[in-house]
């Protein structure tokens, strides 16, 4: 779930992101910020400087930081981040 | 499309996904030495006027914050503090106010439903 600055919240799947947290959401339930009215969009792109926060499931920690362990693991010195394959 | 593609796109959303937490997290794994690999609880205060506590996870240069197992304390006048789970969070950098580590001892000899504080307002831009 993403909230915008300006209170609006984004209900919806994670299709895309990038390094600016710029984000592509497919299915969306669109909330304004009274909570009053909702919209439902197939598809979404919500640019990463109007986002106050992003509620994400629990589970996602444990795999982030197994991803991270092995990347440092694979690839011990690379200041670049290098090209995701 | 079939319960087998589906659980795969979702994979392929969530792996998505992890690039930008990886961005958070590895630069904060690049910046703990030998600190920050026990668990921390902190007290984010966010523009709007929320505070919010949980366990930090990790930071990058922006100084976007990922806490876990949060909850936020809405203080009132009239009642008691309420508390409200909030999950998993990841708060963007331009939002946060203060980020504040919570002594857990002190923290658990306070009584929140006695607790009678007005709320902070949010930032107001003159």
């Amino acid at each position: 779930m993403v909230e915008l600055k300006n209170g609006e919240t984004f209900n919806g799947h994670l299709v895309n992101c990038d390094n600016w947290m710029n984000l592509t959401l497919r299915e969306v339930i669109q909330t304004s910020p009274e909570g009053d009215r909702f919209w439902r969009l197939p598809e979404c792109y919500i640019r990463g400087n109007t986002i106050k926060y992003l509620r994400v499931p629990d589970e996602i920690i444990e795999m982030v930081k197994d991803d991270a362990v092995r990347q440092r693991q694979q690839a011990p010195v690379s200041s670049s981040r290098g090209r995701k394959s | 499309i079939s319960s087998a593609l589906r659980s795969a796109l979702q994979d392929v959303r969530i792996a998505k996904f992890i690039v930008v937490s990886m961005n958070i997290l590895s630069v904060s794994f690049n910046f703990s030495t030998n600190s920050l690999r026990y668990a921390v609880t902190v007290e984010v205060i966010t523009s709007d006027g929320r505070v919010i506590v949980g366990t930090f996870k990790g930071f990058d240069q922006t100084t976007n914050v990922i806490l876990s197992s949060c909850h936020e304390r809405v203080f009132s006048e009239t009642e008691g503090v309420e508390t409200l789970p909030l999950g998993l969070y990841i708060i963007r950098g331009d939002n946060i106010v203060l980020i504040g580590e919570i002594d857990l001892e002190r923290d658990a000899s306070v009584d929140l439903t006695e607790i009678r504080a007005a709320p902070i307002t949010d930032i107001t831009r003159r």
